[in-house]
Parts: structure tokens; sequence; C-alpha cells
């Protein structure tokens, strides 16, 4: 399978830890906003199932990755409204994606290669809202991984993180 | 000193709860980790993230004293379960032991604060990298 150049080149800083050009920067920003959410088909987390149980919500064991992260933003973390869809969630990653303030991160979690979008929250109706908004794209899955809202950089690029570099 | 005046009690709940899923969902991907492939392991320690941060948020509120009594025993009990599930952690988080004592005392755990024994399940080969820490070489040359 051909890797697209833009994932190549977000490799290529992040084995390097090579500082992005405005061009460069621009392109992945671009490239990044227009990919799907992970959809992998896999287990629902205990923690999302339980506390769905309390609520007399019951969801299969397995289901698409994109699906259970809707749940837990909307029902455990109550970052994102009722009645959220997977496609109004992947919309506000997008645009946090494409914020002109958003800083770039380009990092390893647990060994695999990252980079992340930390931009300003825009969400106004979340019950328990954060600062910002944080996005985590891999190139090698050629998609995003998750997305939630942050307090920060220094917040949410922590545990399992590494070779961190700014690019924005 | 960053501003923790934006959290409620409403949100600290919510905090501990999501710290609380955690420590057992340690185990439980722990248990299912040899049935995985590589990319949904990948994805189901991607959907931790905000969960160690709501832990790093607690550390935070917990030394700033606006925890309550109740809310800090919640922690360190909380505390004291992820220490026991150590090589889960390990497993699914490859957080060593020493890695993880540090993370708690560098955030702040009211398991300091407390006399009783601390409870805590490991492998020979996580103590072995403990003793192999620099210092303790230094202390036993």
């Amino acid at each position: 399978m051909t890797t697209h150049p833009i994932n190549s080149l977000i490799l290529e800083l992040v084995s390097t830890k090579r500082l992005a050009t405005v061009t460069e920067i621009e392109a992945i920003s671009s490239h990044v906003a227009q990919a799907p959410f992970a959809s992998y088909l896999s287990h629902v987390p205990q923690r999302i199932r339980q506390a769905l149980d309390k609520k007399s919500l019951t969801v299969p064991a397995k289901l698409p990755s994109v699906e259970w992260h809707v749940l837990e933003r909307v029902y455990l973390d109550e970052q994102w409204s009722l009645g959220t869809t997977p496609v109004q969630y992947v919309a506000d990653l997008r645009q946090a994606i494409l914020h002109p303030q958003a800083e770039i991160w380009t990092y390893r979690y647990y060994h695999e290669p990252a980079i992340a979008f930390i931009a300003p929250s825009h969400l106004r109706n979340a019950p328990k809202p954060e600062r910002f908004l944080f996005v985590s794209y891999n190139p090698n899955f050629a998609s995003l991984t998750t997305g939630y809202q942050t307090h920060g950089a220094a917040f949410a690029l922590g545990m399992g993180c590494q070779d961190l570099r700014q690019h924005r | 000193m960053m501003d923790l005046s934006q959290y409620n009690q409403e949100t600290i709940i919510t905090f501990l709860q999501s710290y609380e899923g955690l420590t057992q969902d340690v185990v439980w991907l722990s248990d299912e980790w040899a049935t995985m492939t590589a990319t949904e392991r990948h994805l189901q320690q991607a959907a931790l993230m905000p969960c160690w941060e709501k832990r790093t948020m607690l550390g935070q509120l917990y030394q700033a004293k606006r925890l309550s009594p109740a809310q800090i025993e919640q922690l360190q009990n909380l505390d004291q379960q992820l220490l026991e599930h150590a090589i889960a952690v390990e497993l699914v988080c490859q957080l060593p032991l020493a890695e993880l004592v540090r993370y708690l005392l560098k955030i702040g755990t009211p398991l300091t604060q407390q006399p009783a024994p601390v409870r805590i399940e490991t492998t020979m080969t996580a103590l072995a990298e403990l003793v192999n820490q620099p210092q303790w070489v230094a202390v036993g040359a």
C-alpha cells in the first residue's frame, strides 16, 4: 500500500523532530482535516459499558471506535451535548484542526507516530467544557484516533507521549 | 499557577469517575490484551489519554486543596488500586512500576500522607529495574 505523501511527511517530522515549515503545516492541516476518525471494530471499554448500564443504555460488546468515543464524550465526560452524532463529533474535531490558532505537535504515543492539534474550544453547549479541543491523528492508520476537550497541551500530552515537538 | 476555579464539585466527581474507569479498565484490558490486534491495542491506549489527563488534574486539585475529605479518600483508594494493578498498568500503558510511582509522586497523591502500608503487585523484572536506578547503584557501589 502506498503511503500518502503528507503521511510520509508527518512520519519524517516525527522521526527527525525537524520543525515543519509554514507551507508544510498548511498542507498537513488540510490533509488531516479530511481524514476519517478510526472506525475499527473494537471492544467498547468496560468504563463506558458500566456508565451506560447505570443509565439503562446497552451497547454491543464491540462497536466502531468512533461510536464509542462519542458515547464516552457525551455520557461520561459530558464534554459534548446529548444527541451528538459521530458526524457532528468529527465535524467539531475538523473545525479544531483547521483553527488558525491551533497548536500543532508531533510525538510518539506508545511508539506509534502521531500529530496533535490543540485549538481553543468552540463548543458552547457542553455541560463540562474545557478550554481547548485536542485531536490526535496517526499517519500509519491515516485516521483520527481520539478527540476530546482538554485543559491544555501540558495535560493532554502526558502519559505515553515521547519525542514531543511543537510546530506551531 | 494554573487556574482551577472552573472546576466545581460536579466536575471533580466526573474526574474521579473517569479515574475509577481507568483503574478498572487497565485490568480489563490486560485480561483481553492477548486477544486484541495491534491496531485495537493502540486505539484502546489512545482512548485512555483523557483518563490520564483527569488523574493529572486531580493531582493539581489535591495539591491546591480543592478536594473534600471524601474526595481525597476516594483518590487515595484509587491510587492504591492502580498500584495494586501495577502489572496490568505496565502491560497496557507500558509504564513500569518505577515510572508509575514517579508519576504519582510528581502530580500529587494522598498516599504520601497515609501511614498505612501500600500494597503493590509487581514483577521481579520491575523490582530489578527499581534497584538498577542510578541512585541505588551509587549507594550500593
